[in-house]
């Protein structure tokens, strides 16, 4: 209350000598200039007669979006709206502008807010000088420990000023600037007559700007991250890519401990014959066999066929429970000589994997003969059936997964490089556009 | 710390790949019958097999 009650300035009462409109000044007497309202004509604020520094030639007003006198706290200070400039560059005949309003608190002096299309920055001014260094090869200044690199640089014109202001304003006015960055943070040089000027800028949300002063205000206006914005994906590619080890580490434990508690045991392993001169399928059952607990059983076939072909199937059926699987595979092995260069075809062996067997008692229904093609050489063919338990882990699978894990990791890094590079764009170093027009 | 979005995502994951590789999977071709006569111990070759991707459909006596 007592802090509200001494921020009330002294307000006085002043005409403009241009049009007679009342003027009101709220920095307790240390403007050097002011505009009035009214005729926007630049009046000497140190001239008890407002002597005319400037007048106005017309052109389009320019409405603040916080309007002059309005208080709201940055930093945990509360600041009163007191002048308003618009500041532009003009880049190949286009004006890119900004919005610069000036705040003032009598005990912590003078405060800027910038508004560059929608992104919102609390300007301080600095008395310290930044000592010149690098940084990744740009030029860089060091200022409390800390680097900022160099953005970019430019000639900032004032085009539009409102308000009361403690320096001597003039429309047209046109100074060198040089940005540094270290987001969230920027300092910034400006040269004009010889002086130089520095201040350092801190990025705010434009909801923490509405809230403060509790005027609506818009999201940034493009995707175009600004100079010294924060990068929304900092540290989240790198706390990505820990929990994506830590779930690499476990899946390892988790196939080291599944490999073990499932033991790789050969439960059936017989060799059959089938007959040089047999041209239909001969059946026959085995004898019963135990597998001693559920999960994968892979049957392994093999073969000494040769210029031929061999089918076998086979059914895997529970002595108790009547269920079955069954497949069938054909063993072939061709080869012969194209043009001196020897050439085979076929394959000897198969395995089959079968998932999630019970653990039962079993036998093998088995059917087989030769199935080469008319004038194949018919030999007999001597053929192996093993059947062993086995984990179900698939090395197959498991890099799937963690291919599938390691995506969202892959996406943040990816998102926070890609913001950097959207933000160096519109620096000093963006990478030159290639003509498309070569002269011949 | 981590994303939720990507906790749950990578414990989903992991948690299924876990319980496939516990019970098996195959993506190996073949049939699954749930009621094999048997009469096929006494008589094998007068079963008909049901077999899918062979070069034969049926088996002979």
């Amino acid at each position: 209350m007592n802090e509200a009650r001494s921020l009330v300035p002294k307000v006085k009462g002043l005409n403009c000598p241009g049009c007679g409109n009342a003027l009101e000044l709220r920095s307790m007497g240390r403007a050097i200039s002011v505009t009035c309202p009214a005729c926007m004509r630049v009046l000497d604020a140190r001239d008890p007669n407002l002597k005319i520094l400037e007048e106005f030639f017309g052109g389009q007003r320019v409405i603040p979006e916080i309007p002059l006198g309005k208080r709201g706290k940055l930093s945990g200070v509360e600041y009163e709206v007191i002048g308003f400039q618009e500041r532009q560059v003009i880049v190949d005949l286009v004006a890119y502008c900004w919005y610069e309003y000036l705040l003032f608190n009598p005990y912590k002096g003078y405060k800027y807010l910038v508004n560059s299309m929608g992104h919102w920055n609390e300007v301080t001014p600095i008395h310290a000088i930044p000592r010149d260094t690098n940084a990744h090869g740009k030029r860089a200044v060091e200022y409390e420990g800390q680097k900022f690199t160099h953005f970019q640089s430019s000639d900032a014109q004032t085009s539009y000023v409102f308000g009361e202001f403690p320096w001597e304003v003039h429309k047209g006015e046109t100074v060198r600037s040089d940005d540094f960055i270290a987001p969230p943070r920027m300092l910034s040089r400006e040269k004009y007559s010889g002086e130089i000027t520095w201040s350092l800028a801190e990025y705010r949300d434009y909801r923490e700007i509405t809230q403060s002063f509790g005027v609506p205000l818009h999201a940034p206006s493009s995707g175009t991250p600004f100079a010294n914005q924060p990068n929304p994906f900092i540290g989240k590619p790198t706390r990505a890519w820990m929990w994506f080890l830590a779930t690499f580490a476990a899946m390892i434990l988790l196939a080291m401990f599944l490999s073990l508690a499932s033991s790789s045991k050969v439960v059936f392993d017989r060799t059959f014959t089938v007959d040089a001169q047999s041209e239909e399928e001969k059946a026959f059952v085995t004898e019963t066999f135990e597998i001693p607990s559920a999960g994968m059983l892979h049957v392994d076939l093999h073969s000494d066929v040769r210029d031929n072909e061999a089918f076998v199937g086979v059914t895997l059926i529970n002595e108790k429970t009547g269920r079955g699987w069954e497949f069938a595979r054909t063993l072939s092995h061709y080869s012969g000589t194209d043009e001196g260069e020897s050439w085979t075809e076929g394959s000897k062996s198969a395995t089959v994997n079968l998932a999630g067997i019970p653990a039962g008692t079993y036998y093998f229904r088995i059917a087989s003969n030769l199935d080469g093609a008319e004038g194949a050489i018919r030999r007999s063919v001597v053929y192996s059936i093993k059947a062993r338990r086995g984990s179900g882990i698939s090395w197959g699978l498991f890099f799937l997964v963690l291919l599938l894990l390691a995506i969202p990791p892959i996406w943040y890094s990816m998102q926070k490089s890609n913001f950097e590079t959207r933000r160096w764009l519109e620096s000093d170093y963006a990478p030159e556009q290639s003509s498309s027009n070569d002269d011949e | 710390m981590t994303s939720p979005f990507y906790m749950i995502y990578s414990v989903l994951l992991v948690g299924a790949w876990a319980v496939i590789s516990y019970k098996g999977y195959s993506l190996d071709r073949y049939q699954q019958i749930n009621d094999v006569p048997r009469t096929v111990r006494n008589n094998p070759g007068a079963y008909r097999p049901h077999y899918s991707d062979g070069p034969r459909y049926t088996g002979g006596k």
